[in-house]
This record gives C-alpha cells, structure tokens and sequence, in this order.
C-alpha cells in the first residue's frame, strides 16, 4: 500500500467521476491485489505491472459494467518529452518504464500518438479514428503494432 | 471448421488478440466480452494477460507522476488490509 497507493489513486482517479467513486474503485482495486497476490510471478513483469494491470483490468470492468465510457485526460506531449526513469517511485518502476519509454520512442511519431491516446488518454479506437482522420483499421493494427513492440522490449528487461 | 484456404485457426487467433487489445484499452460490449470468455475458454494456453501487461508498461512510461494518497483513502485501507499485511481486518486483539 505504502509503494503502490499513489499508483493506484492516480489511476482511480483518471478512470472515474468524483474522489468518491475513485476512493471506492481504489479500495476494490487493494482487495484484488491482497486477493491476487499469491498469483504474481516476478518472470512475468515487475510488481509495478502487475499491480497497473490489475488497477487497470478493475476500472475498465467497472466502466463496463456501469455502461460508462472513459473519460478523456489530455495527454501532455510537453511532460511526456520531458519525463526521466527517476519520477517512477520505485526502483522497479524505474526499470520497465524506462524500458517501455525506449519502446514508444522507437515508434513512429503517429503511432506513439494512437497508444498515448488509448492508453493515457484513455480514449477508445474509435475516438481515436475519429480524432486523428485515420481509418479505424489502421488505428487498431498501430494499436497492435505498438503493444507489440513494447511487449518485446519489457520481455528482454524481464529475461535479464 | 477450416477454410479452403486453411485460414481458421488464424482468423481465431487474430479475433482474440483484437478483443484482448481491446479489452486492454477499452470497455468492451457485452457479447465482445461473452465472445472473449468463451474463446480464453476454448485456448486454455492463450496468455491472455499479455496486452494488459504492455498497456500497463506504456501507463507507467508515460502517465503523470502519481498523486499522493489522501488520508481517508489510507484510513479505509489500513482498516480493510488484512492483518499479515499490517492492516487491522481479521485482527483479534486481546
């Protein structure tokens, strides 16, 4: 809880209406991870991963279950190019987010945009198709293509 | 059932790993989800945390430094923590 809390809120916090509903998102969130934890395998990802993956599993069931759609964040272009290894909290946060940054600075510009546009920005293919004047196709093979590489660069930093 | 260009198995494949991007990114719509389960059921093997797992490394390259914690929210978690984590839940004092 004292490593991941603030990941964890932050997240609830992109991903739901009011601090109310992002306290209640955040609390299921810890049981499923206290729930869960016997399931992590450390030569599957860091414990940061895990834990996003979770945190992001919940809160996009939750949206689905509500019927709810995200919310939009602006991502911001300015932070994200300024961003170093040292803001994670920790050590192995440091590790595979520097490995996944060397993975989207490797893809190309509009590609990068497509992922930081589902992912941080927690917009769907299809407002992302719409917002970019890309065919929805092209947006789900970049979505693809880009996952792809940064699942090969996280899986070296893992296989080390 | 196979095509007559042997391409089953391959347009499967490609479909799940559409739905678990997805999934990974996006709400899905009730039958998309009911059609995701039942082919993770039919592909015991499938990893079907892999995309989640990527999406979940981009969040941390790329999303803004986390906020703190505020105080209630801790308030709630310490109490509902179990105890072998030092939360009070299950705890019997005395």
């Amino acid at each position: 809880m004292d490593s991941y809390g603030s990941l964890v809120w932050s997240l609830a916090r992109r991903f739901t209406g009011s601090a109310a509903d992002a306290e209640d998102a955040a609390q299921e969130i810890f049981l499923e991870i206290w729930k869960s934890a016997s399931r992590y395998e450390a030569a599957r990802g860091s414990e940061a991963v895990f834990i996003t993956t979770i945190a992001r599993r919940r809160l996009i069931d939750r949206m689905r279950a509500a019927g709810r759609r995200p919310q939009h964040v602006e991502y911001d272009e300015e932070q994200f190019r300024s961003w170093e290894p040292e803001q994670a909290d920790a050590g192995e946060v440091a590790v595979e987010a520097a490995a996944a940054r060397r993975a989207l600075d490797q893809l190309k510009p509009d590609q990068r945009e497509i992922l930081l546009m589902g992912i941080v920005g927690s917009m769907t293919h299809s407002e992302i198709a719409a917002a970019t004047g890309k065919p929805l196709g092209t947006v789900k093979t970049q979505m693809r293509r880009g996952l792809q590489k940064v699942r090969a660069l996280i899986e070296e930093v893992d296989d080390d | 059932m196979t095509d007559t260009h042997g391409n089953t198995a391959g347009r499967s494949d490609e479909e799940l790993n559409e739905l678990l991007i997805r999934r990974a990114i996006e709400p899905l719509a009730p039958v998309e989800h009911a059609r995701l389960r039942q082919m993770l059921s039919d592909s015991p093997d499938a990893d079907a945390d892999m995309w989640d797992r990527a999406a979940a490394a981009v969040y941390l390259a790329a999303a803004p430094v986390p906020e703190e914690i505020p105080d209630s929210l801790r308030a709630r978690l310490e109490r509902a923590a179990p105890a072998s984590i030092g939360g009070t839940s299950n705890r019997r004092d005395g």
